[in-house]
């Protein structure tokens, strides 16, 4: 794997942990509103890996 | 547990600040900031944001080994204040925390936070298997998606942030625009006034940003291919320690031998240097046939941050030896103004190449 595959890749997982962060996050506010904010917060600290 | 302490102190620290304001106003604050930071990940305003110019110590591992460090590098990213943090979406959270003011609740999105931050190094050996160097800091490249995730983040917590505020959802809209209304006429047209002027102000700050950058770029890169070879002929005498002994190596040491010194100054700007060092000190390590050695010109802690940038994944036995100049004086000597800057001498002490590290 060359390192334009590994950036690649780690795009999609990217998309992915969005996307389920997104799908928790409509879950919660079934149960409680704030706790919609928790997947929000995964979402944030795993984009910051993009700013180092 | 350094995340949840910092989002736990964060409530009661919220609570007390924001305490006396109405429920209904808190979050409103935490919609329009999540808003405008929501902009700001998208481009449309410029403002930088409050955070420490700094990453985790990589010297640890060297001080502490690598099960030490993971420790320390955790619990201080987990401080959440203490390091970089580019993007708004953090900022988002701290008001939101502030804003509910329970200790368990800021410890567990504070740690979402942290746990967010750590997935990626977490995942990264699964992501990328068979690489022997982890192409994590490479990811800036794809910033913009990092950015535009940011946005959908804030977007969320600002949509969330009005759906907690008390009330239902109509009444929430007409509070809003009640609060509006109350302002008046001339109250609104002073704040759009003075929200036209902002506009312009922001977009001439970036301007001035970009042409000051430029210019000192234009300098730097003036200055620093710009001191002439005929200047200096022969290596001035020196002797400097070998960073992480005891050992203290002389220009006579490197008498009777080609050799390549390459000074680097981490005060220049370490980002920028660890980019430089990763690219192309280990062909400039080849080109001297293993005779390469590193002035650093700075501190002690400093200069071993330089060391991991300075390894051979694919031999570890291979060091590449760093000499300290701690007070600059050898760096003065030599006439470096900017650095990384390398010296070609010959075996009679010569220096015949004299360049800008790229393109030695």
């Amino acid at each position: 794997m060359n390192q334009s595959d590994g950036l690649n890749r780690f795009r999609v997982f990217t998309y992915i942990v969005l996307l389920v962060s997104l799908g928790a996050g409509v879950l919660a506010i079934h149960f409680d509103l704030s706790l919609a904010l928790i997947p929000a917060a995964l979402v944030f600290g795993w984009s910051q890996i993009g700013g180092l | 547990m350094s995340a949840a302490t910092a989002g736990a102190l964060l409530a009661v620290l919220g609570r007390w600040l924001m305490g006396p304001l109405p429920e209904g106003s808190r979050f409103f604050l935490v919609v329009v900031f999540s808003l405008l930071l929501a902009a700001r990940e998208l481009g449309w305003v410029a403002f930088p944001l409050p955070e420490r110019r700094r990453q985790t110590e990589k010297v640890w591992a060297h001080d502490f080994g690598f099960r030490g460090a993971a420790i320390m590098w955790g619990a201080h990213i987990g401080i959440g204040f203490s390091t970089w943090v580019n993007y708004g979406g953090f900022w988002a959270i701290v008001t939101a925390i502030a804003a509910v003011g329970h200790t368990g609740f800021g410890a567990a999105l504070l740690g979402s936070y942290w746990l967010g931050r750590a997935l990626p190094v977490w995942f990264s050996p699964w992501i990328f298997p068979a690489m022997r160097a982890l192409p994590l800091r490479n990811l800036q490249s794809q910033q913009l998606l990092y950015r535009r995730m940011n946005a959908v983040g804030l977007a969320w917590s600002a949509g969330i942030a009005l759906l907690i505020m008390p009330g239902e959802g109509l009444r929430k809209m007409a509070w809003i625009f009640t609060r509006a209304c109350e302002f008046g006429l001339f109250n609104t047209s002073y704040i759009l006034l003075w929200g036209l002027a902002l506009l312009p102000s922001l977009l001439l700050h970036k301007v001035l940003r970009d042409i000051v950058w430029l210019s000192r770029e234009a300098t730097r890169k003036t200055r620093s291919s710009g001191l002439p070879s005929s200047q200096l002929h022969r290596v001035p005498a020196f002797s400097a320690p070998l960073l992480g002994t005891q050992e203290v190596v002389t220009s006579n040491d490197l008498n009777g031998q080609e050799v390549m010194l390459m000074f680097v100054r981490p005060e220049d700007g370490t980002q920028q240097l660890n980019k430089q060092l990763q690219t192309s000190v280990h062909a400039l390590w080849s080109k001297a046939e293993g005779r390469l050695y590193v002035m650093c010109s700075g501190s002690n802690e400093g200069c071993r941050e330089l060391l991991p940038e300075l390894q051979f994944n694919c031999n570890p036995t291979i060091r590449i030896p760093v000499l300290l100049d701690e007070d600059d004086a050898i760096a003065r000597l030599f006439g470096v103004r900017f650095t990384p800057v390398v010296f070609q001498k010959d075996a009679e002490g010569r220096i015949h190449g004299f360049g800008k590290q790229a393109s030695a």
